[in-house]
């Protein structure tokens, strides 16, 4: 009698079934499988690890100049006793500087002059002047704000417009919510899974590249002691980002339930961003040229206009380095806000095609 | 959740005799009535849904599948109540939407896999069961193309692959010979029968089709404007009114229907050689083989009369259309 060789009838399946308060995990997981198949991902990643790698320098020089601290104050103090006693430690940011002629100053200003925005050197300086033990927590959260600023500056702003807008509209075009939701899923589980796509690279080239400079600049200090110090420091980060990137991933996703053309998604978000930067960036300059406000000083809610102002105090104010807890609450509120009318715009969406 | 709870039971196919069961389902969308006291009992077997466009029949199936709320009644799926237990229906039901519904930059396969894993396989079982489930359904070596470039039959079948793949005692299964040839239809449909007879799956089967119907199922349900116009077994269904035959003879044909006439059997000619017979005493059989030799003629066929599933359907739609 032959054998067949392979049975090609239908066979029954008696498995277990896993969970269903993870099924959110395979939408992401295929999700993040399917974008990342796209050569420009791929580079964008790449890229966005630069600021890292230049931020990462920024750590080694601080903790070069802890631990070569009392060259730096015997030349400090040599000028503190000729006249001005700050200005071993002020630089202004017209470039004048009153530390010239002061060897080791200036090189310090220099480079944190390259690192950080004019309007926060000072500020900087003085930490850097401080005892290394209290003010490492306070330089340290500088330095990594200043890496997930330049990072949300150019590669999530890419990342997200790249990723997020065909993650919904794709599956309008494509009429694959019958697909997902005669599976035993539930909406949210669909909202988590497509979330979790652009929150896995937005965290990927954020929470992780700020993580590995906080294990740097451990590695890097005199002592593992300093962990005593900074321990908090990985905990503000996660939530800094996380802070960050659920509005900013919420919002093109939302956007992107609105169409079911990708490019339009897309386009919106870049014009979201872009337009809302320039047009807080107008409304700051003239407040600025208008009063006597130093940069920095410059709080109002037209902040709300630029996404990537509004996320990027509030991440100052995360990592402890903003103190106006009143104003921070209100940016905050309005970006939990913004993040709850974008779950219910998407959940309504989804569902319309349901409805149909 | 756990594991244990989420995994859907599969009670004996045969213990059941409702599976499921929707008791005066009323849906709204806005002030429009789209399902208007629907109440039936799907048994296990296949179930051809019919009903023109707008009948009902997609809502229906939403509602079946706890996607869409309803306005009132109830109903249970396979014991699972349709208010509250949406997702669990869900993990006894493959659907096969009539739609194209597919994730664009997946090849066939991966589809496959996928929707094994949202009904909670685990990756490698799901793969493997996607290859499985894809030697059943015949898709060869194309299951490894991308799906947006398969041709309708492909995309049909991958669409059948991945409504069965978790293997549900429950599969509804919407225009699933739409846009195919003849043979693969004829190989669709044998694919539905035999998951049915051999596997003990229920199915619905939603077309326009009424042939489809006619070759497969056990039962029909006929929708026109939200309402629920006929449920029946196909046998009663096809079971005439009144025992009429249909008589293809050889020879002198006037004088045996004057012989038939004579003994009071009304005769409706069709052509030369063929007529419609009818009596109401019950005793047609006899009085017409009396009346073929009485007269000398021979009878070639004798088909006993069936009601047209297209006959029975245009009545219940038109007079459905008629009454709105």
């Amino acid at each position: 009698m032959p054998v067949p060789v392979n049975d090609l009838g239908y066979r029954s399946w008696n498995g277990k079934l896993g969970s269903a308060s993870l099924r959110w995990l395979t939408i992401a997981a295929v999700g993040i499988r399917i974008v990342f198949k796209s050569q420009w991902i791929k580079r964008i990643m790449f890229v966005a690890w630069f600021p890292t790698l230049l931020v990462g320098g920024l750590f080694f020089f601080y903790e070069q100049y802890v631990e070569n601290r009392d060259r730096f104050d015997k030349v400090a103090d040599s000028q503190t006793d000729e006249g001005d006693p700050a200005a071993s430690t002020r630089w202004s940011p017209d470039g004048d500087s009153v530390t010239d002629g002061i060897e080791g100053y200036s090189q310090v200003v220099t480079i944190l002059q390259f690192f950080a925005p004019p309007g926060e050197v000072n500020h900087l300086v003085d930490a850097f002047s401080k005892e290394p033990d209290a003010a490492r927590g306070e330089v340290w959260s500088f330095i990594l704000l200043q890496m997930l600023r330049r990072t949300q500056g150019f590669a999530v702003l890419l990342l997200i417009g790249l990723i997020a807008p065909p993650l919904i509209s794709r599956d309008i075009r494509s009429r694959a919510f019958l697909f997902y939701f005669s599976k035993p899923i539930t909406r949210l589980d669909y909202l988590l899974g497509k979330f979790s796509v652009v929150g896995f690279y937005v965290g990927f080239v954020t929470i992780l590249p700020a993580l590995a400079l906080y294990l740097f600049g451990v590695l890097l200090s005199p002592s593992l002691s300093v962990v005593l110090t900074t321990w908090d420091l990985p905990f503000r980060v996660i939530t800094a980002c996380l802070v960050a990137i659920v509005p900013s991933c919420l919002l093109p996703l939302m956007i992107s339930s609105l169409t079911s053309e990708s490019r339009f998604a897309g386009f919106a978000w870049f014009m979201i961003w872009i337009l809302g930067y320039v047009g807080y960036q107008m409304v700051y300059r003239i407040a600025l040229f208008q009063s006597e406000m130093q940069p920095g000083e410059f709080e109002t809610i037209w902040r709300v206009v630029s996404l990537y102002d509004c996320l990027s105090y509030l991440q100052s104010w995360v990592m402890g380095l903003e103190n106006n807890h009143g104003y921070a609450l209100t940016l905050l509120t309005f970006v939990a806000g913004l993040s709850v009318f974008c779950v219910l715009v998407i959940q309504r969406r989804i569902s319309a095609p349901l409805r149909a | 959740m756990s594991a244990e709870r989420e995994a859907p039971e599969r009670p004996s196919f045969y213990s059941m005799t409702e599976l499921i069961e929707l008791n005066h389902i009323v849906k709204h969308y806005g002030s429009q009535k789209v399902l208007d006291d629907v109440t039936i009992d799907i048994q296990p077997g296949v179930t051809g849904l019919l009903g023109p466009n707008g009948a009902g029949k997609s809502t229906l199936i939403k509602v079946i599948l706890g996607l869409v709320r309803i306005s009132s009644g109830n109903g249970r799926v396979m014991g699972r109540d349709l208010l509250g237990e949406g997702t669990r229906i869900r993990s006894l039901i493959g659907y096969m939407p009539e739609d194209d519904s597919y994730i664009a930059g997946m090849s066939g396969v991966e589809v496959v896999r996928y929707a094994a894993c949202l009904s909670g396989m685990s990756s490698l079982e799901g793969l493997r069961r996607a290859h499985e489930i894809m030697d059943y359904c015949d898709i060869g070596q194309e299951r490894y193309r991308e799906i947006e470039t398969y041709s309708t039959g492909m995309r049909q079948k991958t669409k059948v692959a991945q409504a069965i793949v978790a293997d549900p005692p429950i599969l509804i299964f919407d225009e699933p010979t739409s846009g195919l040839d003849p043979e693969a239809r004829e190989s669709m449909l044998n694919r539905v029968r035999n998951l049915a007879l051999r596997h003990g799956k229920t199915v619905i089967l939603s077309t326009h089709i009424l042939r489809d119907v006619q070759q497969i199922c056990d039962h029909v349900l006929i929708m026109a404007n939200g309402k629920m116009k006929m449920a029946d077994r196909l046998e009663n269904v096809h079971r005439p009114e009144s025992p009429d035959l249909t008589l293809t003879v050889e020879g002198d044909s006037q004088r045996f229907c004057a012989v038939l006439a004579r003994t009071g059997i009304v005769v409706e000619p069709a052509s030369e050689n063929r007529m419609v017979v009818r009596t109401e005493t019950g005793q047609l059989p006899q009085q017409v083989w009396q009346a073929a030799i009485q007269s000398g003629i021979l009878i070639r066929s004798v088909i006993p009369a069936r009601n047209s599933l297209e006959t029975l359907f245009r009545d219940v739609v038109g007079e459905d259309a008629r009454a709105g």
